[in-house]
């Protein structure tokens, strides 16, 4: 019965505990393969731009940047994610 | 003995389109207890999702990095048989883009091996803005 009226309390503590549990594994593994796929994209343009070269068309190399760029950005936006949230909850409500 | 189930079979169902899909059955299910095996032979401490994600990254990469290295032979041998083709023919000066293709291939061979160099040192130079607050509820 004391262990119940514990578990009660706990739960009315903090309602979406175990929510928020959940939804931070799951931006931690959003986050891990975002990171993989900055490194997939950096070693894929990078054959890419030796492809283009080997052919005969190597101003493919300058989008690699751009590419590179890009991936660096949306990398920064998963780490923020939280932040980016946080803020547009506290600015909505 | 997959004769002498089916007679034995032949006691019990009389229609041979029952018949096949009970052997049939009893085929998936003798398959399934047979690899079951399988299911259960992996490593007693497995590591987690990150170092799986990780692991297959790595290996990704390194199937990205060999391809990188055929194509450098290959560039380095189509884009001087080109030169050396110009030359036979009377235009020498492609030949000075050659160096320039080839210094882009290795350019480029030198980025695919350092890839992961480089997307770890972006990583932990990013690392510092990752959010570490929990999640605010309207």
């Amino acid at each position: 019965m004391i262990h119940n009226g514990w578990v009660i309390a706990l739960a009315l503590a903090d309602p979406f505990g175990e929510l928020r549990g959940v939804v931070a594994e799951v931006l931690t593994v959003v986050i891990q393969i975002t990171a993989v796929l900055l490194a997939l994209a950096i070693a894929a343009g990078f054959l890419e731009a030796q492809m283009s070269f080997v052919a005969g068309a190597p101003s493919i190399l300058s989008e690699l940047w751009f590419k590179i760029g890009a991936v660096i950005i949306c990398l920064i936006i998963a780490l923020t994610a939280v932040s980016i949230s946080n803020t547009l909850v506290s600015i909505l409500f | 003995m997959i004769r002498s189930i089916c007679s034995h079979l032949g006691h019990w169902v009389d229609d041979p389109t029952t018949r096949a899909r009970v052997i049939g059955f009893l085929g998936a299910l003798v398959l399934i207890v047979a690899q079951q095996g399988v299911a259960f032979a992996g490593d007693p401490q497995p590591g987690g999702m990150s170092d799986a994600i990780a692991n297959l990254a790595k290996m990704l990469i390194d199937g990205i990095i060999a391809l990188a290295a055929i194509l450098l032979a290959v560039g380095i041998a189509t884009n001087f048989v080109t030169g050396m083709a110009e030359t036979m023919v009377g235009r020498p000066g492609g030949l000075s883009s050659t160096w320039m293709r080839v210094a882009g291939i290795v350019l480029c061979f030198v980025g695919a091996i350092f890839t992961i160099t480089i997307a770890n040192t972006i990583i932990d130079t990013l690392k510092a803005y990752k959010s570490t607050g929990g999640i605010t509820l309207p």
